[in-house]
């Protein structure tokens, strides 16, 4: 059996990690983006639990992260959700804070919400504040916050649903997509949740409860009967079993692998069910998990065209108009506020196809050819820190092409000098960057 | 063909001036220019505008300035400017002075025919006031660059004798050396021959054309610049025939069409381009005339300059006056003869246009009943609008805007009810159709404003609640009230940038008055009612095609209100810090507070079309960083 077993959320042996120099470039990896060379180093000088206790920390910001923070409602104020998506790449792109950034794409895919319907970028803002201020809240407050967010009711025609005509959008969704998953519930459960629901409304774009058009009649919904209303209907779906297992195997497929084993799916929905859906707990758990550093595990996801092209800027340093990252992510698939349905993106293996892939490739070349001083900006030179005219032995180029997120690069093994390093980076970089691997992390 | 113009600019032909004959200083620097060049921009007192140039920035105290840090800054530019002093220092002087003596008391650039067919040589050649300074400068350059041996014998790599003179090749062909009292530089050896072989011959230059001797007496102590170029020649030079085929330009644009279409037809037969660049006080004015081959086709008569009539006010005293922009044609000729100048597609969306607002006129038809009346040029105009008392701040602040014709329709006494009738209906429908979009819908009321009949518009419901798709009305919206105090800061709201326009109408004394806020309209109203056209506006009754007019200040104003959102894009665009940006944003409007106006007129005749631009600098204009309180968002 392998030092680290797959199927096992018990706590991987610190020595173990510690003697792994892939551990740490991994863990920053999966819980956040490609990292930079100075989140690389700063990591490297603390062990693995201190790390991830940082990652999970409501840690300062970054300045250029938190000032471009604070110009999200003016940018709202445009409706502009294009300029809004460029916000948030932008932010993206500075965060300090990788792990709450990750969580917030997380929940955004989770709660699948299109400005294709709501037409309103403040909305959509506020949706967001509340995904990123609550990422890692207990997930009945999340729960609570998203069923009387202004743009969910509009999106899943919260105004529509009223005393003696509702509309189960809602109660639907809830059950399908954001707690139990298909085939626990019933389509009375749906139909009574959807009355629990009924004077959910918004109105001059904020939460309006309408006591005229709730239903306050008793409902029996999953089992239980009362005069139930939507608070009493996270809790009961809360409460199933399924809930824990429905959650557990998303975060595992966002954290961990694409196919989750059956055994490991059962710890995991007891560790998320022991912490009592308390994210932070159940994120530290796995993090510091054997499974997590299992090997076969590593490099096993396709990144998300967020993950690449936020992964791509962060690791390489390249400095792009955030409207050209987020339009990059588009093409490749992922338009943020505008994802393709309810159930949000399907991920994986849908990422990639032969336009998509062109995309990547194109995206990469484009960064490739960039200049230092250009609209797009990439100084492989300061990558290189050394500079391009010292000599620099492969194994110092071998480092610093890894520490770019980069495959480990295998034919650089001669431990004579490189006379033109930043010649000989740039042309490992280009062909560790198209191969195959790159794509996955 | 002739070489020069038939006709020289206004300001040429009407300057006399002290001419310094060139027997006092030796050749003209005109003597060194082989007749063939296609183009030319000569400087008649080089070394003055240089010092004049120097003197201007100097008083704006240009070194103290962010922009000059943040010049000095870019790549390349700090060595650069050592090397400049490093070799000023050598001829005892400043960079400034060594700018000056280069320049010389004259100095003429010139293309012509060189190597390459389809690129044509330049050759620069200045004629020097300090000629032992200059030559003192080009013997350290010709040292460090090692056109010169050890010995001080001309390196036989670097140099080369033309027509019995030395000159210095650098590593990309171009070649300089003295030739008497002058310096020349050239790029293509064939070109220089050529100019050496004029000028020792004292033949085929360009001094030898009837045309030079008048055009080099006849320029005035102001005139920095006088530009000609040959179109026929400088084709023939660049080998590019269609570089003036502009008659199709903007063809597909409706819009862009009537602005630019009778400028497409001049540079379509143009014979010259020449003009002129002169100075007085703080003002620049450029003045440039296009000959033209052929008249005007028959089809584009329209944009010919209409007879001048005397404007109903001046735009510049409306208060925060930022712009305006002025199009004098004859409208219904446009209309009629659309298809000359636009395409199919573009004519087929100008009848739209005119049926749309046919339509929304109700029995006014847009091209019979309309466009006839028009008897001015058409007025665009932006003011500065504050948003300070609003409760809400649209994002970004833009300026007001009004769209004024001047109507005649005394035979016709029921046209002023129909067309502000139809004005209300068009506003109505407009409405009608936001509100379908989901987006902020206006309630109208008429009412007067000084015993004129007035429309105007304010938004029905609260911002937030029109961002919402569903929800319902909200608090009306006044807009900005004057007599209430400014909401505080925080309790404003961001909303989107149509809450800019609320349209208002009126028709005044014959003038359709459309705006997008109230309190520009009743400035208007004010203007028109109350001042007759100001010294100002009588230079407006001289015949004009095109005319736009900018207010420094008023621009400036524009733009501060949008500080917070210009650094925004920029720091999206650029991916940069603010503090950074901001930097960058606030030397840019330093620079804008420099200009106090910019004035454009075109004029289309029959034969030539011709443009006068004056941009006045502010007389108090400074650059400096510390003298200015720090440039944020005034609705902060």
């Amino acid at each position: 059996m392998s030092a680290f077993n797959p199927a096992s959320l018990a706590p991987a042996d610190p020595a173990l990690l510690s003697a792994d120099p892939g551990a740490l470039p991994h863990l920053l990896r999966r819980a956040g983006f490609m990292p930079s060379l100075a989140e690389l180093t700063s990591a490297r000088s603390a062990d693995v639990s201190a790390l991830v206790d940082s990652l999970l920390a409501p840690s300062a910001e970054s300045d250029r992260a938190s000032e471009m923070d604070r110009l999200g409602e003016s940018i709202a104020a445009r409706n502009d959700i294009a300029a809004l998506r460029a916000w948030w790449f932008s932010r993206l792109r500075h965060t300090a804070r990788p792990l709450h950034a990750r969580l917030a794409l997380f929940w955004h895919n989770h709660f699948a919400t299109s400005n294709t319907k709501i037409q309103s970028a403040p909305l959509m803002l506020r949706q967001l504040r509340t995904l990123e201020s609550l990422a890692l809240a207990p997930f009945a407050d999340l729960l609570l916050a998203l069923s009387k967010d202004p743009a969910m009711l509009l999106w899943l025609d919260g105004n529509a649903n009223a005393k003696g005509r509702p509309n189960e959008n809602f109660a639907r969704e809830l059950f399908e997509l954001f707690t139990l998953g298909p085939g626990n519930y019933t389509e009375t459960d749906i139909r009574e949740a959807a009355r629990a629901y009924t004077g959910w409304h918004t109105r001059a774009g904020r939460f309006h409860f309408s006591p005229m058009d709730h239903d306050s009649a008793g409902k029996t919904i999953l089992g239980q009967s009362g005069n139930f209303t939507g608070d009493d209907v996270i809790r009961i779906a809360l409460a199933q079993p399924a809930c824990a297992r429905y959650l557990a195997a998303k975060l595992l497929r966002e954290f961990l692998t694409p196919s989750p084993s059956q055994e490991l799916l059962d710890a995991a929905a007891d560790a998320l069910r022991n912490s009592n859906y308390h994210f932070s707990s159940f994120l530290r758990t796995l993090f510091l998990s054997q499974a997590f550093f299992a090997p076969q595990y590593r490099g096993s996801r396709i990144k998300s065209p967020v993950e690449f092209i936020i992964g791509l800027a962060r690791s390489l340093e390249v400095a792009a108009p955030a409207s050209t990252l987020a339009d990059a992510a588009s093409q490749m698939g992922q338009r943020l506020f505008e994802p393709p349905s309810v159930k949000g993106w399907d991920g994986h293996r849908t990422w990639l196809n032969s336009a998509t892939l062109l995309v990547r490739l194109n995206a990469l070349d484009t960064v490739l050819s960039a200049q230092p001083d250009g609209e797009i900006r990439f100084n492989p030179a300061g990558l290189l820190a050394a500079g391009s005219a010292a000599a620099l032995s492969p194994s110092a180029l071998a480092q610093r092409l890894s520490d770019t997120g980069c495959p480990s690069p295998s034919e650089l093994s001669s431990s004579e000098a490189i006379s033109a390093p930043l010649d000989a980076f740039l042309s490992s970089l280009r062909v560790r960057l198209f191969a195959a691997e790159y794509q996955m992390c | 063909m002739p070489w020069l113009p038939h006709c020289l600019p206004t300001a040429l032909a009407l300057s006399i001036s002290a001419f310094s004959p060139p027997s006092a200083h030796g050749d003209s620097v005109a003597d060194f220019v082989p007749d063939t060049a296609a183009a030319y921009v000569f400087l008649p007192n080089a070394g003055q505008v240089v010092a004049d140039f120097r003197s201007t920035l100097e008083s704006m105290s240009y070194q103290q300035s962010d922009l000059f840090r943040l010049l000095m800054q870019r790549p390349g530019v700090m060595p650069a400017r050592l090397a400049f002093l490093s070799m000023a220092q050598v001829a005892g002087k400043d960079g400034w002075g060594a700018a000056e003596a280069l320049a010389g008391n004259q100095l003429i650039a010139a293309l012509g025919p060189g190597e390459d067919p389809a690129k044509p040589g330049l050759l620069i050649v200045t004629r020097l006031d300090e000629a032992d300074a200059v030559d003192s400068m080009l013997t350290a350059v010709h040292s460090f660059a090692g056109m010169v041996q050890q010995d001080g014998t001309p390196n036989p790599a670097a140099s080369v004798e033309i027509a019995g003179s030395l000159f210095f090749k650098d590593p990309k062909g171009n070649l300089h050396g003295r030739v008497g009292p002058t310096l020349v530089f050239c790029s293509s050896q064939s070109l220089l021959t050529a100019a050496l072989s004029a000028h020792a011959a004292a033949s085929h230059r360009l001094s030898d054309l009837p045309e030079w001797a008048p055009l080099a007496a006849d320029h005035t102590a102001s005139t920095r610049a006088l530009f000609h170029l040959d179109a026929q020649r400088f084709i023939a030079a660049t080998a590019q025939p269609d570089a003036w085929s502009k008659a199709g330009i903007l063809q597909n644009n409706p819009a862009g069409g009537v602005i630019v279409a009778g400028l497409g037809q001049a540079l379509a037969h143009i014979s010259t381009l020449s003009g002129s660049l002169s100075t007085q006080g703080r003002s620049l004015k450029l003045s440039s005339t296009v000959s033209q081959t052929a008249d005007l086709p028959a089809t584009h008569a329209a944009f010919l300059a209409q007879p001048a009539g005397s404007p109903a006010f001046d735009a510049s005293r409306i208060p925060g006056f930022i712009g305006e922009y002025s199009l004098s044609r004859n409208w219904p000729a446009l209309y009629a003869d659309r298809e000359s100048f636009l395409d199919l597609n573009a004519a087929g969306q100008f009848v739209n246009f005119a049926n749309t607002m046919t339509t929304l006129m109700g029995g006014l038809n847009y091209a019979e009943d309309y466009l006839p009346r028009i008897t001015g040029p058409v007025r665009f105009i932006a003011a500065y609008r504050s948003f300070d008392a609003s409760p809400y701040r649209p994002t970004p602040q833009l300026p007001a805007f009004a769209w004024i014709t001047s109507l005649e329709y005394s035979s016709d006494p029921a046209f002023a009810r129909r067309l502000f009738a139809g004005t209300q209906m068009a506003v109505t429908v407009a409405s009608l159709d936001r509100t379908q979009k989901g987006q902020p819908s206006y309630m109208l009321e008429t009412g007067e404003y000084r015993g004129q009949k007035i429309m105007t518009t304010f938004f029905s419901a609260a911002p937030e609640s029109s961002m919402g798709a569903m929800s319902p009305a909200g608090a009306m919206l006044p807009g900005p009230q004057p007599d209430q105090p400014a909401p505080a800061e925080s309790a404003r709201i961001d909303v989107p940038t149509d809450y800019n326009f609320e349209p208002a109408a009126a028709l005044v004394n014959g003038q359709y008055i459309i705006t997008t806020s109230t309190d520009l309209l009743n400035s208007i109203i004010d203007e028109i009612l109350d001042h007759s056209p100001g010294p100002e506006a009588v230079g407006d009754a001289l015949a004009f095609s095109d005319r736009l007019r900018v207010s420094g200040s008023g621009a400036l104003q524009a733009l501060r209100a949008n500080f917070t959102e210009i650094v925004t894009r920029r720091m999206l665009k650029a991916d940069l810090p603010k503090a950074r940006v901001e930097k960058e944003v606030s030397a840019a409007l330093r620079l804008g507070d420099l200009f106090d106006s910019f004035d454009m007129r075109t004029l289309q005749q029959p034969r030539s079309w011709s443009l006068d631009v004056t941009l006045a600098l502010k007389t108090d204009a400074t650059l400096a960083s510390e003298s200015q309180p720090a440039l944020q968002d005034s609705s902060k």
